[in-house]
């Protein structure tokens, strides 16, 4: 029978791991048959551009990639600014590709690289839960990661991003992990360090890794569960894997300087002493070692703490970096930097968008985690310590669902595979099991073997899978076991048996039945979710309008292909930070700042030309060289993301570095409202944003215009512009341009040049105005 | 290029009079005569006659001359926003008033920052005044040009006035902070503004509006894009009778007017027969090589050279002086260094200007820019965007002595392993070996 099994599971299980990897794939090509094979939103652009570079002019020239398209005039090192492992993936895949004789297009590699990882994140899930659990969890956590609307916000086709392949790399290393752990492998714990430098090399996040490894580490110590296998992994992934991260320019020496790193630092430092204290132990009597024990630990906290402070403050090792902080109050941010505040996905995450990214998942998660405790091996403490940590940043910062997704994944898993191995399984084994490995208490036995196999509702594969699984765990942790209990064992679950009449197959079916209608459920909301918020590319807007017919917008492409065509290949187009790498991959124009936000000054500089009014931002954008100057207004349309709703984190941040020039309580009406209508601060009213925003935008309605997204009646007669015209506005007013006026050819200021254009003449004067008192 | 060589002036010999009758051309035949020797195609025209500048955005004109101070429409066809846009389409003007000035030529010359006098207000004199012409009303100034004349020599070089100037006309002002302007010719420090006698003198009692040297007789103005705009205070200045008549002031020598020189030195500047500069070529790239790179790298030594020519006397001539100056601007500049002029010799047809230095430290994109703005000369504006690059990741040293103590330990270390090895594998250490296992 269990033979028979074995080799059904054995087709069985590649076949539903691709399967899976299939749907995982499929479900995120939403995008590309609503719209098109596009990269998607802003970031992407960025990662899309460099790539481009990489292909065309090969690694090294990438490597000391010097942009001066960007960030002008100061420009900015690419290379040793970005975490390049996305762009060397694809140029691989291409390139590969292309060895072939396969003629893909850069951009599709581009644009299906996040989902094709996708697949492989399915089956490193898999791995890990089959670590956990057994392999049956691993199908179960393989299927809800590839759909789990929390991974897929990031890795739609066209999300060129770097969490499309870092996601799979986190998880991957942490199964590596483990498995070092497990076996006490260095092979294995240099796989780890491996997988952790391509992790490095592809995203920030890979200090998730370097923090959360070593905490387990240094847990596993304090439950005085140090062993030689936890030695020899952790030192060499520590060895190797921050060598390894070293040789990325981005990273450089902060794993021995930031504070970040430090406990990877301290627990590799801990452990050597606990090894060396082991092997102490051996050579030296109990009383000795004891006295020994006291003298070393005390002088090996004061030599850490006053070696600790002395670099701190002597500033070798940088203090926390606001980004941090920001981590622990979420509120600190908004008052010290606004900068990283003004960025939605920085903003803590609101209750629903648990459910709503993880749907059945977020209620048994818990679940999980508490069969995690029951078990509690090395591994599991593992997943504990990943799914506290995971949920706690994911609550601090919308982004950071992504970190949270893998390991709500596996705990559901493995709490979801644990009822279908209770409510499935044949009863014997099952109780067998369940009392062997003395963790599961209530759940025990059932009746027959006919009750399973008639058990309905399920899907076919499914089913066989979790019962070969089941079959396959059970065989080796009898053997694991002692076999003297057995006979004990089976009596006992007669016994139960007997005390548990619940277990009959009407109960059964319909607790299955259930948990069947919820996987439904569960696939139903990914697959709507996916479809619906997550797959705009947010380039391209789509609408419906009042017949029910889709209205496409595609006003950014149409203005950046404005620019494209219309502008000189070194224009100078100054816009808000969001659309710089928009404008930068689609427009091909030199940008101030982008969404690299590197140079907060720059971008205050920016803030101050788009607040101020129109004499001193001229002065600003004349000395950067401006020629254009873009915003979003979205008052026709009723684009809520549009400039002048972004316009008070513009406000502060320029406040943040010019003071005296830009005052946030201005821009308020005395009531400290923010509008935009009659009742507009002066302040604001002059504003270059204001202006450029709504410059003859109540003609367009004359003169009764209504702004639809703040709901505001405009004033019949709108601002006038003088320092700017305008040079092009897109069909839906979503994106206007301006082009910024040279100096009056005959010396006049351009308020009085702008006057006389429109026919009106000087009347004022005395000869006198030009002598002398 | 044939129509250059042809005329003297550099932008084009079609040139504009406007009168406000055609009857007035008579007055000036000498005028008509300098400039039809220039090879200036002069069209009279009056202004009850439609004209225009321009057609299908092309100008129609090279240069314009205003005479008609009493004009009070534009001839159909014109408007001051017509006149601007002439300009700004690089066509020269220049503009003549009298105590006769109407609204229009006022209206455009605010424009310009440049403010006449009411109407019927004259420039009056009672110590300078010339004793011909101004007998009765001490209304023609007998301007000295040592002392009331620019002293730019690119606009109207003083030496070469033959005698002191004779103006009778209205006042005017210009925009001290406007620095596109430029006085040319004021009064003496007697001279005050008023209102001539047939208007009603129902101010008797005020101060002049304006006396003194604040009193502009003639002013010029260099627009952005190197177009030229004079304006004039009088155009009896430029009749024949004031060019020929002797200039007579009270209590010195008669000696004949400078008025012919000084309207012949105006209009070639106006006109743009000299003082234009040309940026013939520019020139940089590392030493010891000829190609400009496309980016230099911190620190890089490299030339930059650029040549300038200078039109005058209808051909171009190599442009000295002493005070050109190259910037390497980054939001601020960085390198501010004057360029060393090379030795003019026969065979020279521009002056080049050069020097050698030191990039700085810092990387970014930065402009290296000539801005050499000098009055009476044509703007200079030569800018050149150049990135300057950090190094390469090959550029670094590749052994620096800071770092010996760390290849020393990461060779012992290497060594040691190797020793170690060895000993181990083969130094029949066997028994030691088990038990440190065990332990």
């Amino acid at each position: 029978m269990s033979a028979e099994t074995s080799t059904v599971a054995r087709i069985l299980k590649p076949t539903i791991l691709i399967l899976i990897a299939v749907v995982a794939i499929a479900s995120r090509l939403f995008s590309i048959i609503r719209f098109e094979s596009v990269i998607h939103e802003f970031d992407p652009w960025f990662n899309y551009r460099t790539t481009q570079h990489l292909v065309k002019n090969g690694f090294y020239e990438f490597w000391n990639w010097f942009d001066e398209k960007s960030w002008y005039p100061l420009g900015r090192v690419v290379g040793g600014t970005v975490y390049p492992g996305i762009m060397v993936t694809s140029a691989i895949i291409h390139n590969v590709l292309h060895f072939f004789n396969f003629p893909v297009d850069i951009r599709n590699v581009c644009v299906f690289l996040a989902p094709m990882f996708s697949g492989l994140t399915a089956f490193s899930a898999y791995l890990l839960t089959k670590e956990l659990k057994d392999s049956s969890a691993g199908l179960l956590a393989a299927a809800f990661l590839g759909v789990a609307p929390g991974y897929i916000s990031r890795s739609v086709a066209g999300s060129y991003d770097n969490e499309g392949i870092a996601i799979f790399l986190l998880v991957f290393t942490f199964y590596l992990w483990i498995k070092a752990v497990k076996t006490g492998s260095a092979f294995f714990g240099l796989l780890t360090a491996l997988f952790y430098f391509y992790m490095v090399s592809a995203w920030g996040g890979y200090v998730f890794i370097t923090n959360l490894v070593p905490l387990h580490a240094f847990t596993l110590l304090l439950m005085g569960r140090y062993s030689n296998r936890l030695y020899v992994s952790y030192s060499t992934f520590y060895a190797v894997g921050t060598l390894l991260s070293m040789q990325i320019p981005f990273v450089g020496f902060q794993p021995t300087r930031t504070s970040e790193h430090m406990a990877a630092l301290g627990v590799f430092g801990l452990l050597q002493l606990y090894a060396f204290a082991e092997l102490v132990r051996g050579y030296v009597t109990p009383k000795q070692f004891k006295t020994l024990l006291k003298g070393g630990v005390s002088a090996v906290a004061i030599f850490a703490v006053v070696g600790l402070t002395v670099l701190s403050f002597s500033g070798v090792i940088a203090p926390f970096t606001g980004r941090f902080y920001s981590l622990y109050d979420t509120g600190y941010a908004k008052i010290h930097i606004p900068i990283i505040a003004s960025v939605s996905e920085h903003q803590p995450t609101a209750w629903t968008s648990f459910f709503f990214d993880l749907q059945m998942l977020i209620f048994l998660f818990p679940a999980g985690v508490y069969l995690c405790f029951k078990e509690l091996k090395d591994e599991h403490v593992f997943i504990i310590l990943y799914s506290v940590f995971a949920s706690y940043f994911a609550g601090v910062m919308v982004r950071l669902m992504l970190t949270l997704t893998p390991v709500v994944c596996v705990s559901a898993a493995i709490a979801y595979s644990t009822l279908l191995d209770t409510y499935l399984e044949k009863s014997e084994h099952v109780l067998a099991s369940n009392l062997a490995g003395g963790a599961r208490p209530t759940v025990a036995a059932a009746t027959t073997t006919a009750t399973v196999t008639d058990a309905p509702a399920e899907p076919k594969s499914k089913k066989a899978a979790a019962r070969a699984a089941a079959a396959k765990a059970v065989e080796s942790e009898t053997k694991a076991k002692a076999s003297t209990k057995e006979s004990k064992e089976t009596k006992e679950a007669k016994d139960s048996k007997k005390r548990f009449p619940i277990f009959n197959w009407d109960s059964r079916a319909m607790v299955i039945m259930q948990l069947t209608w919820f996987l439904f459920m569960f696939a139903w909301h990914c697959t709507y979710v996916t479809s619906g918020s997550y797959s705009s590319p947010s380039i391209v807007l789509a609408s419906r309008q009042a017949d029910g017919s889709q209205m496409i917008i595609d006003d950014f492409r149409e203005a950046y292909y404005w620019l494209r065509k219309n502008t000189g290949e070194d224009a100078k187009v100054m816009s808000w930070w969001d659309y710089g790498y928009q404008m930068a991959g689609m427009a091909n124009v030199t940008t101030l700042v982008d969404n690299n936000t590197w140079n907060n000054t720059h971008i205050a500089t920016v803030g101050l030309a788009m607040s101020a009014n129109e004499d001193v931002s001229y002065q600003v954008l004349r000395q950067h060289d401006v020629d254009y100057v873009l915003i979003l207004f979205g008052g026709v349309i009723g684009y809520s993301g549009d400039d002048i709703n972004k316009f008070l984190w513009m406000i502060r941040i320029a406040e943040g570095v010019y003071p005296n020039m830009v005052k946030e309580s201005n821009f308020f009406t005395p009531r400290g409202e923010y509008k935009v209508d009659h009742e507009a601060s002066q302040t604001m009213r002059d504003s270059l944003m204001y202006k450029m925003s709504y410059y003859r935008f109540a003609e367009l309605y004359g003169g009764n215009a209504v702004d639809h997204v703040r709901g505001a009646r405009m004033p019949a007669e709108g601002p006038t512009l003088n320092v700017l015209e305008e040079a092009y506005t897109t069909q839906n007013w979503l994106v206007r341009i301006y082009k910024v006026k040279d100096l009056d050819n005959i010396g006049r200021d351009l308020k009085d040049a702008t006057a006389f254009d429109k026919g009106k003449v000087k009347k004022v004067s005395s000869l006198k105005r030009f002598v002398k008192a | 290029m044939a129509l250059v060589a042809s005329a003297t002036s550099l932008t084009g010999p079609r040139t504009l009079v406007l009168l406000d009758n055609l009857d007035d051309a008579d007055a000036y035949m000498d005028l008509w005569d300098d400039l039809q020797s220039r090879q200036f195609n002069v069209t009279l025209h009056d202004v009850k006659t439609p004209v225009s500048l321009s057609k299908y955005d092309q100008r129609l004109f090279d240069h314009l001359l205003i005479l008609a101070p009493k004009m009070t429409a534009y001839p159909t066809g014109m408007n001051a926003k017509s006149v601007v846009g002439f300009v700004a389409e690089g066509g020269n003007v220049l503009v003549a008033a009298s105590s006769e000035l109407g609204n229009t030529i006022r209206e455009l010359s605010r424009e310009f920052d440049v403010e006449f006098d009411n109407r019927y207000t004259t420039v009056y004199d009672h110590f300078n005044y010339d004793q011909d012409l101004g007998k009765d009303r001490h209304d023609t100034v007998v301007v000295n040009t040592g002392t009331h004349l620019s002293t730019v020599d690119a606009i109207v070089p003083q030496k070469d006035i033959p005698g002191p100037i004779l103006f009778r006309g209205i006042a005017h002002s210009i925009n001290p902070s406007n620095s596109l302007l430029t006085k040319v010719l004021w009064a003496p420090q007697e001279a005050y503004s008023w209102e001539t006698q047939d208007g009603d003198n129902e101010s008797a009692n005020q101060d002049p509006s304006v006396s003194g040297k604040d009193i502009s007789l003639v002013s010029v103005m260099q627009a952005r894009n190197n177009a030229r705009i004079a304006f004039l205070g009088s155009t009896d200045m430029l009749t024949d009778r004031y060019f020929s008549a002797p200039a007579k002031k009270h209590g010195e020598k008669i000696s004949p007017s400078g008025n012919r020189k000084f309207i012949e030195e105006l209009t070639k500047w106006t006109f743009q027969e000299k003082g234009a500069l040309d940026v013939v070529a520019v020139q940089h790239h590392k030493v010891g090589e000829e190609e400009a790179p496309a980016h230099y790298r911190i620190k890089d030594t490299m030339t930059y050279t650029i040549s300038l020519a200078e039109y005058h006397d209808g051909e171009w001539h190599p442009f000295s002086a002493d005070d050109v100056q190259l910037e390497l601007i980054m939001l601020d500049p960085y390198v501010r260094k004057t360029l060393e002029q090379v030795p003019l010799d026969d065979q020279s047809t521009v002056g080049t200007f050069t020097t050698t230095l030191q990039l700085p430290d810092q990387y970014g994109v930065f402009k290296f820019a000539v801005n050499y703005k000098r009055p009476g000369l044509t703007y200079v504006e030569s800018v050149t965007t150049v990135g300057i690059h950090p190094f390469r990741h090959d550029q670094y040293p590749r052994f620096i002595s800071q770092a010996k103590p760390y290849y020393t330990s990461a060779a012992s270390m290497g060594v040691g392993l190797l020793i170690f090895s060895f000993v181990y594998l083969w130094g029949g250490l066997e028994s030691t070996v088990k038990t440190t296992k065990k332990a």
